[in-house]
């Protein structure tokens, strides 16, 4: 083992030798680890913040009983239901005030019918003792920030009352991270006790959502059933956005393990000699394997460290404008400070190793077969490559006209990015034999053939690069389509020039009573909400006064003749572009909606809603009130002369004293929308930055190490009379000249994905469409972009071509046999 | 010691199967060096590797010591380099990221019979001892070339296996690699299998083997 | 929509837990089978002292630390084919001392049912609470309840009872006549389990005559035939080293029962048991050395192996007969697992019976 330790010596000085490579590996597996492991965690800090939100959504998803007349179930109507075979458990949830004032959930529970339709285990299972629970003194369990709260009140307990329990102790406090805060938890004896309720409950949790049975003839005018809304499952509804994250953090892995696999590539080429040597010196294949396997982790786990840690701080850069926009877009609520789970530096790791080995797997094969004797020569691009890209394309084409679902979209972008990585390298070649073909000089054939050359071992660099600059341009088009979309559909929406929200009905009526006599508003537009279920879809209606101000401006997708005096006066509705997808329904339909007193609704008219996960129907407000008595009121859209608006906002802030949310001009609506809109792709256009500094960086690396190689291949041409300043100048043109083909070719690639995210993800993902547009100043950024960043790539390796001695060229010949 | 028979090997081509020999036959004794010669391409260094275990023969026998080459797995094969072989190539001997030093105990380390004061006595006739801390691109071909003959002897092999060792040097490099190398072999009584194109190299073996149209003259 | 953002926290209530038990056991490290060899300070300890009779023995004895009712059923429908029923009702007290109102009461309840044919076997069960009604025994009129699943007596003297049972699954209404008197189980009632004296006190009624209807799924059977009720109550009903055991409930083809348990040890002999039950129904205990009990062969189930067939002789009553499971399946998936079903027999005496395995 120590002597062999050797072998591992000798393989490890290689890197000594050749930090540069050694940096691109780190590079390579650093970036790639730090985005996808920083994507990953913000994911499962979201993730997390839903859970600890709703504590058990999963739970609350099932239906309930509540007492119809009163807030209490008596528990006789628990007892006679359980003995009825009905699988419900008792609950009793009520606020309590403790004395230093702050405001407390107390949920009082039963485990033991809880437990029964629970086959999942979670993390409070594994301390959980039931006898415990169930025992004197009890037990109340709570997150830390609560236990933290009533510590001082346990210290210091009352003589009487809470916390104390029926017999004067003081029950166990029990802390649990899953726990939300400012609720706790505890035995239902406890709880009644403690709310002076005994006998009492406030909810029959039902444990199987499809128990069906109507209700005992002697329960059916007490209790009433309550379905739960879908529409709280906040982590359905941000998926798509997480998805969207993930997709792009691993784009940004995989072009970092690009880096990685030229590095190890070429570092395995250049210990072919090494390999030859150690066999000679009594080293068996087996034994070289496992060691070279060794090294890749060992390199692996250590880069992958600060790999994780980089990752770390990626996501906590990130956290504030990812909140920012699910906030925005779903209403979920993620706090800012980052809190992992240890299952997140596993995976990671593991993730780092994993990609590393994987993607070593090919080199190291290529190196075991090779025999010693035979010397390692330029491959060539493989057909192989061409015929697999050709059955992606197909395959991507089958996926695009067969698939329909959000993750059969970034599959066809997987099978379009995998396509076009695998034909890249042959068109690079089929453009360049293009040129080949008509040169006229013997150095232009030169030029060619030896660009043509270099196809291959720049491939992979050159993949990353197209990749980055696709990606781009695709993700970059479809951000400022939708910020051009969206601002000009701002504009057309908000045309009133105050809106307003009272906060109750009497005050609604005193605020439009004092607006009435206000000779600068020249229109007062109420507007009323309520929300409905719809094939367990939540649906908002809105209830708007029909008026100059909608149907001059309200942007509409696809309209009736006469849309906006049929909302006035057939009682038809609106829906929004959402809605319209998602249920198939078209101008003319007819539509059942549930609650309501009229049997159908004419859909006159479908407008873009962006940015509401929701589904939304738009009436007049008289027919909203008509079929939907507990709609809510309150809400105005006020038309104004202009220059009144600020001495009105004024008054009413004085005179109703209503906060900044309550009343807002129509600037302060639009700006706050479109910092909303900023932030809800900050995250992903920092991504995208991050994607293409990765590949300028695979594209240095590759040419770096290319380098050293190239000098055999340079110095024929030397001793032919080429000069040095004449070799670099053309070295440098042929790579500007590939990194120019790369942009070119990504400009197309870009536009299909951009097509493909406007087209087919967002709406698949969010329920609706963009116009494709495109940006022609952004692509010749891009070009810019590539042919810089393939200049400072060959900078390094050029200087030192550059610099070579004449002794040290002449050596091209004494190396290459 | 060594002993060949019936040895056969071809190496397929895109142009077909080419036959390198058949049916070899010759043996080399303890303390023996013979020179093995013939026009390029004719396989002489395909039969050294074979020797080795670097590569599979077609047919026939390889033994050395009475243990049969051919008949071994890799990690046998391994193991008689590491015991039994020292192997010299015409260039590129070293393990570039590694000293003189290390580079002349490595096969040795490996082997567990590193013996300091042979190693010692070896670095000083093959006049080593400045360069010890240097790295194997700060050497002249030469200089890699001796450390290559002692990195070869310092794990006391039976034979010693060279493809043309001075094949890249100039002649009087080369003429004093070669005294060096036949003087230690003598010395150690190891048994000397060389590739050599040089006639005059050949006469100072005690044989020479010509391979000729896969035939042993 | 952006322009409106709400944020939506208002959860109505939170549910944070799952709790797996196993059983109503979740105290750490319980000993012998299901906790049934734990220590029981403070609670009432069983004594060959006591009296015990019938029909006060139905009655619950919240004192002690785990008591059961516990129903077997061999039955045939119209047609002749053979199906087994069981009920169970357990109660275990979580703390000893005087029984405490409503939720705060220490008694736990547990249900297990299950109903086994050839090629079928399904189980089932379900946990309460005491103090709140819903579950518990009472005593005059006798019923025993755990939710909808009901034993009572239809008659003032307990000699007829209506058992019945409704899960989505499966189903039964049973009637049981008492056709035979109450046997007092070992030493006048006083059971012992193990040699260092673990014991219960044990009452049985294995001369019942029932008859009803079963529902497996949608589909209703008529049944009738021979059921046992076995009355068991005790603080510390096993040693710590018993890690469980192999119960036979048997009813002979000419009138006669017979009780037969083995103990198993980790260490050490087993423990055996019995009764035999002449057709008069008087019983006569039997000892250790006159039982022998050989399983002859095994069967995988739940992922292990379990001796479903079994080669019992009794030589002083003349009893050499092999079991044969009636479904070897018949694997109880409840919180605490075990196998329990019915058997057939033949030898020099044959009939049905039911098996308890525990502990596999």
């Amino acid at each position: 083992m120590i002597t062999n330790l050797w072998v591992l010596h000798a393989l490890l000085s290689h890197w000594r030798r050749h930090p540069l490579q050694l940096m691109t590996l780190v590079l390579g597996l650093l970036s790639a680890t730090a985005l996808w492991s920083g994507v990953q965690a913000l994911n499962q800090q979201a993730r997390h913040s839903y859970d600890q939100a709703s504590s058990q959504l999963e739970r609350l998803n099932q239906p309930y009983l509540v007492h119809q007349q009163q807030f209490w179930i008596p528990q006789v109507q628990y007892i006679e239901l359980r003995r009825a075979g009905w699988p419900v458990t008792p609950m009793l949830q009520e606020q309590i005030t403790l004395p230093a004032g702050q405001v407390i959930t107390l949920i009082g529970l039963d485990p033991v019918t809880l437990q029964q339709s629970t086959q999942q285990q979670n993390t409070f299972t594994s301390t959980f003792s039931l006898s415990q629970f169930l025992s004197p003194p009890w037990e109340v369990w709570l997150s830390p920030a609560s236990a933290e709260q009533l510590q001082p009140l346990w210290d210091n307990p009352p003589i009487q009352g809470f916390p104390r329990n029926p017999e004067g102790e003081l029950p166990q406090l029990r802390i649990n991270n899953t726990l939300a805060d400012n609720e706790l938890i505890t035995d239902l004896s406890l709880a009644q006790h403690w709310l002076q309720q005994p006998e009492q409950l406030s909810h029959l949790l039902l444990l199987d959502s499809h128990f069906n049975t109507p209700l005992p003839e002697s329960l059916q005018a007490e209790l009433r059933r309550i379905d739960p809304e879908s529409d709280q499952d906040i982590a359905r509804l941000t998926d798509s956005f997480h998805l969207n994250l993930s997709a792009l953090s691993l784009l940004a892995f995989l072009v970092g393990l690009m880096m990685v696999y030229s590095a190890v590539h070429l570092a395995l080429t250049q210990r072919l000699a090494l390999k030859r040597i150690l066999y000679a010196c009594g080293v068996s294949q087996v034994q070289l394997l496992g060691w070279l396997m060794t090294e890749l982790l060992l390199l692996s786990s250590l880069i992958a460290i600060p790999g994780l840690i980089a990752g770390y701080w990626i996501a906590a850069l990130l956290l504030p404008d990812v909140s920012a926009s699910l906030a925005g877009l779903y209403g979920a609520d993620i706090p800012p400070q980052l809190q992992l789970p240890g299952g997140w530096w596993h995976s990671g790791l593991l993730m780092a190793v994993g990609g590393t080995l994987f993607t070593a797997l090919v080199p190291l094969i290529k190196l075991l077969k090779q025999q010693p004797a035979v010397q390692h020569s330029n491959p060539g691009i493989p057909v192989i490559l061409n015929i697999t890209g050709m059955l992606c394309a197909l395959a991507a084409i089958c996926l695009a006209l067969l698939g329909d679902s959000l993750l059969s979209g970034f599959m066809l972008l997987a099978l379009i990015f995998i396509s076009a990585g695998l034909l890249l390298p042959g068109l690079l070649n089929r453009l360049l034999q293009w040129g080949q073909h008509y040169s006229g000089s013997v150095t232009q054939l030169w030029f060619w053939a030896d660009a043509r050359l270099q196809i291959a071992p720049l491939s992979v660099a050159l993949v990353a690069l197209l990749f980055a600059l696709s990606t781009s341009i695709g993700v970059g088009g479809m951000v400022e389509g939708f910020r051009l979309t969206f601002t000009g559909w701002l504009e057309q929406r908000l045309a009133a020039e105050v809106y307003l929200r009272a906060e109750d009905d009497e005050q609604a009526e005193q605020i439009h009573h004092w607006l009435t006599q206000r000779p600068e508003v020249t229109a007062i537009l109420p507007s009323g909400r309520t929300d409905i279920q719809l094939n367990n879809q939540p649906i908002e209606l809105r209830g708007i006064q029909p008026h100059a101000t909608y149907s001059d401006h309200w942007p509409l997708l696809a309209a009736t003749p006469n849309t906006w005096a049929q909302l006035d006066e057939q009682a038809a509705v609106l829906i929004n572009e959402q809605l319209a997808r998602q249920q198939g329904w078209q101008i003319g339909d007819w539509l059942h909606l549930p609650g309501s007193m009229q049997s159908s609704f004419y859909l006159a008219g479908i407008y873009s809603d962006y940015g509401n996960p929701k589904g939304q129907i738009l009436m007049s407000l008289d027919t909203l009130e008509q079929n939907w008595p507990d709609t809510q009121r309150g809400s105005f859209a006020l038309r104004v002369i202009p220059k009144a608006v600020d001495p009105l906002l004024h008054d009413l802030r004085l005179s109703f004293n209503l906060s900044g949310t309550r009343l807002l001009d129509q600037q302060a609506v639009k700006d706050y929308s479109l910092r909303l809109f900023e932030r809800t792709f900050a995250a992903t256009q920092a991504l995208n930055l991050l994607v293409l500094s990765v590949a300028a960086v695979a594209l240095f690396s590759s040419l770096l190490t290319l380098s050293s190689m190239r000098l055999t291949q340079v110095a024929p041409v030397w001793a032919c009379g080429v000069s040095r300043r004449h070799l670099v100048g053309y070295e440098l043109l042929r790579l500007l000249l590939l990194a120019l083909l790369t942009a070119l070719l990504a400009i197309p690639l870009g536009l299909l994905i951009s097509y493909c995210l406007v087209t087919l993800i967002n709406v698949r993902a969010f329920g609706w469409a963009l116009p494709w547009q495109y940006f022609p100043l952004h692509w010749i950024l891009m070009i810019l972009a590539a042919l810089g960043s393939a200049l400072a790539a060959a900078a390094l390796p050029l200087i030192q071509l550059a610099r070579y001695s004449p002794t040290r060229l002449l050596q091209g010949f004494r190396d290459d046999h | 010691m060594l002993k060949v028979t019936n040895l056969a090997k071809s190496h397929s081509t895109p142009q077909g199967t080419l036959e390198l020999f058949r049916g070899l036959q010759f043996s080399v004794h303890s303390g023996e060096s013979v020179a093995l010669m013939g026009e390029s391409g004719c396989g002489k260094s395909t039969l050294l590797h074979l020797i080795a275990g670097l590569e599979d023969a077609d047919a026939g026998q390889i033994l050395l010591s009475g243990q049969d080459v051919t008949a071994m797995n890799d990690s046998q094969r391994a193991r008689l380099r590491r015991h039994a072989l020292g192997i010299i190539f015409q260039q590129l001997n070293l393990i570039p990221s590694l000293t003189v030093h290390d580079n002349l105990a490595f096969q040795a380390r490996l082997a567990k019979c590193l013996q300091p004061d042979r190693l010692t006595q070896l670095i000083e006739t093959l006049g080593l001892t400045e360069l010890l801390p240097r790295y194997p691109h700060q050497l002249s071909g030469g200089q890699q070339q001796r450390v290559a003959i002692g990195r070869a002897l310092a794990a006391r092999p039976t034979l010693l296996l060279a493809d043309e060792p001075t094949g890249s040097l100039d002649e009087q490099n080369a003429d004093q690699v070669m005294d060096l190398l036949l003087t230690l072999v003598q010395q150690t009584g190891t048994s000397l299998l060389m590739v050599t194109h040089s006639q005059r190299l050949a006469r100072r073996m005690d044989r020479c083997l010509t391979l000729h149209q896969g035939q042993l003259t | 929509m952006i322009i409106n953002p709400h944020i939506r926290n208002q959860w109505l209530l939170i549910l944070p837990i799952s709790l797996l038990l196993s059983g109503c056991e979740a105290d750490p490290a319980p000993q012998g089978f299901a906790g049934l060899g734990s220590a029981a300070e403070g609670f009432q300890t069983v004594s060959p002292e006591t009296l015990i009779d019938y029909p006060d023995a139905l009655g619950a004895h919240p004192d002690y630390r785990i008591e059961w009712w516990y129903i077997t059923a061999n039955l045939e429908d119209p047609q002749g084919t053979p199906l087994g029923i069981q009920w169970t009702l357990f109660r275990q007290a979580l703390t000893p001392g005087p029984q405490r109102d409503g939720w705060a009461n220490q008694q736990l309840w547990l249900g297990h049912a299950a109903i086994t044919r050839e090629h079928q076997h399904l189980s089932t069960e379900t946990y309460a609470r005491g103090g709140v009604g819903q579950a518990g025994v009472t005593q005059e009129p006798f019923e025993a309840w755990i939710d909808h699943w009901r034993l009572y007596a239809t008659r003032e003297d307990a000699t007829e009872f209506i058992l019945e049972l409704q899960t989505p699954e499966f189903g039964y209404q049973l009637q049981l006549q008492k056709t035979g008197p109450a046997v007092l189980q070992g030493d006048q009632g006083f059971s012992i389990k193990s040699a260092q004296g673990q014991a219960s006190h044990y009452i049985s009624l294995p001369f019942m005559h029932a008859s009803g209807e079963v529902r497996i799924g949608d589909k209703q059977l008529e049944v009738q035939g021979q059921a046992w009720l076995d009355r068991e109550w005790s603080s510390q009903p096993l040693s710590p080293d018993q890690q469980g055991w192999d119960w036979f409930s048997l009813h002979l083809d000419q009138g006669d029962k017979l009780m037969l348990f083995r103990l198993r040890h980790d260490r050490g002999e087993d423990y055996y048991s019995g009764t035999y039950i002449d057709a008069e129904g008087h019983p006569h205990p039997l000892q250790p050395q006159q039982i022998h009990m050989q399983p002859t062969g095994q069967h995988s189930v739940a992922g292990r192996q379990l001796p479903v067939e079994w080669q019992l002789s009794v030589a002083d009553w003349g009893i050499h007969i092999q079991t044969q499971a009636l479904n070897p399946d018949a694997w109880m998936q409840t919180g605490i697992a075990y196998w329990e079903g019915p058997i057939r027999f033949s030898g020099s005496h044959s009939g049905v019976g039911y098996l308890e395995m525990t502990g596999y």
